[in-house]
């Protein structure tokens, strides 16, 4: 029955966001460009060349995973500025009255240059390590891994705004197909908070960057496909920063003492625009190729068996 | 009469199945429900643990329920790894080595030392030795 509310009031709250928002909103194009930000140049053209797959969720994705184009193409004209609401804040989802825009994978390893200087304590370290030979992410068993995981599938994110909701819903293309809603209405965060796999995200803007505080994270799944390891006490704020049309820049900050013996903060990572893709059905169940490790001992795969019968 | 008691079989069923699902934990690999056995033959006695981890500390309680006893100590000592080179362009480079975790736990005269095998994963289990008092022997406990 919850499950069911909380469908309907997506539903609902994307429709009342697209109706009301093209009744309202300026494009891109129609706005000054990006205060304080300063034109970075056009991303690499968004290729088309990969399919779409059968593995789960991404596994392990390689080096620098940037969406479907991405590194190494030809630096186009400069990307158009970054697209306001009337209240001059950032649209980081899509412009109404323009197809619907995507995120391409932007994060591969939250450690990624620094790996050194991350304050891991001494059982994290290992298993960090551990899971650099132990490729069996709980995401590619297709659960549900939040916060920094959404943006490492393969097939990007949606980020779906509803100024009237006063919240952002960040929609996974890939893995378990689901959802993270993060409230924007000032609330605070609950005295207890049920662990879960998308844990309590509450935003709030310093300036042009969205700042996202996400509590009440359970340990079922990793930070990032190379298996940063967290605890329940992890506080994860992230910093989403649109630098222009084609440009998502996030940043985070590991806050659990659990893991680590201090905070600290990412490099800042880049996530490209995937212009006008929609996001298609992904049913990571069905396409998996390891189901036997979804329940069970986890313990193989048989490469012999392809598909969930 | 048949109603409730298909109400009942059917709430047991729900609770064995819960009871028997793994339940992914991929934090501070001590945390958790432990349950396994120590000593051979008939003096093999079960046991369980019910541990937790709060940043510094594991904690916990031997058997929980009437007669259970508080954890006086667990440690985990953690051998570190080495990265290897081996890929597929180049077989015979040297294999990474995984780190090993070394986990002692104490609860009054009953002493656990035993490596923990897998222990980033769903199914780990600790494999060792128990002592309590003169006796000595084999342990085993399973992560649920």
């Amino acid at each position: 029955m919850k499950r069911q509310s909380i469908q309907n009031a997506l539903a609902i709250g994307i429709g009342a966001a697209l109706t009301v928002a093209m009744a309202t909103v300026d494009i891109a194009g129609q706005q000054p460009a990006a205060q304080g930000q300063g034109q970075a140049p056009a991303p690499a053209a968004q290729g088309q060349g990969q399919g779409q797959g059968r593995a789960a969720g991404g596994g392990r994705g390689g080096g620098n995973n940037q969406g479907r184009g991405g590194r190494g193409a030809p630096q186009g004209p400069p990307a158009a500025a970054t697209p306001r609401w009337p209240d001059g804040k950032p649209i980081l989802g899509s412009v109404p009255g323009k197809p619907v825009d995507g995120w391409g994978a932007g994060v591969t390893t939250l450690p990624q240059g620094m790996l050194d200087q991350v304050p891991f304590q001494p059982w994290a370290r290992a298993a960090y390590d551990i899971r650099q030979i132990d490729q069996f992410e709980p995401h590619t068993r297709c659960k549900a891994s939040g916060v920094s995981r959404q943006f490492s599938t393969p097939y990007g994110t949606e980020f779906v705004e509803v100024p009237d909701l006063q919240r952002m819903y960040i929609l996974d293309n890939g893995g378990p197909n689901s959802y993270r809603i993060i409230y924007l209405d000032g609330r605070q965060f609950p005295e207890k908070i049920e662990p879960t796999n998308y844990g309590y995200s509450i935003g709030h803007w310093d300036g042009d960057t969205l700042v996202v505080e996400t509590r009440g994270l359970n340990e079922k799944f990793w930070l990032d496909t190379r298996g940063t390891p967290h605890t329940k006490q992890l506080k994860f704020t992230e910093r989403f920063t649109r630098l222009n049309m084609e440009t998502l820049e996030y940043q985070a900050t590991i806050d659990d003492p659990g893991a680590y013996t201090r905070p600290w903060t990412t490099t800042k990572f880049q996530l490209r625009r995937r212009a006008g893709e929609e996001p298609f059905e992904y049913i990571c169940q069905q396409y998996n190729q390891g189901p036997e490790l979804m329940l069970g001992t986890q313990e193989s795969i048989d490469n012999s068996k392809f598909y969930v019968p | 009469m048949l109603k409730r008691l298909a109400t009942a079989v059917c709430l047991l069923a729900a609770v064995a199945a819960f009871v028997a699902t793994p339940r992914a934990q991929e934090g501070y690999p001590m945390t958790g429900t432990w349950y396994g056995d120590y000593g051979t033959g008939a003096q093999k006695k079960d046991v369980t643990f019910v541990m937790q981890w709060d940043g510094s500390k594991a904690s916990g309680t031997m058997n929980p329920g009437p007669g259970s006893q508080p954890i006086t100590s667990v440690t985990m000592d953690i051998i570190p790894g080495k990265a290897g080179g081996r890929s597929l362009n180049n077989p015979d480079a040297e294999a990474a080595v995984p780190p090993v975790f070394n986990v002692k736990i104490v609860v009054g005269d009953l002493t656990l030392e035993g490596k923990m095998m897998n222990p980033v994963g769903g199914n780990r289990s600790i494999v060792g030795t128990y002592t309590k008092g003169a006796e000595k022997g084999p342990f085993q406990i399973k992560h649920l």
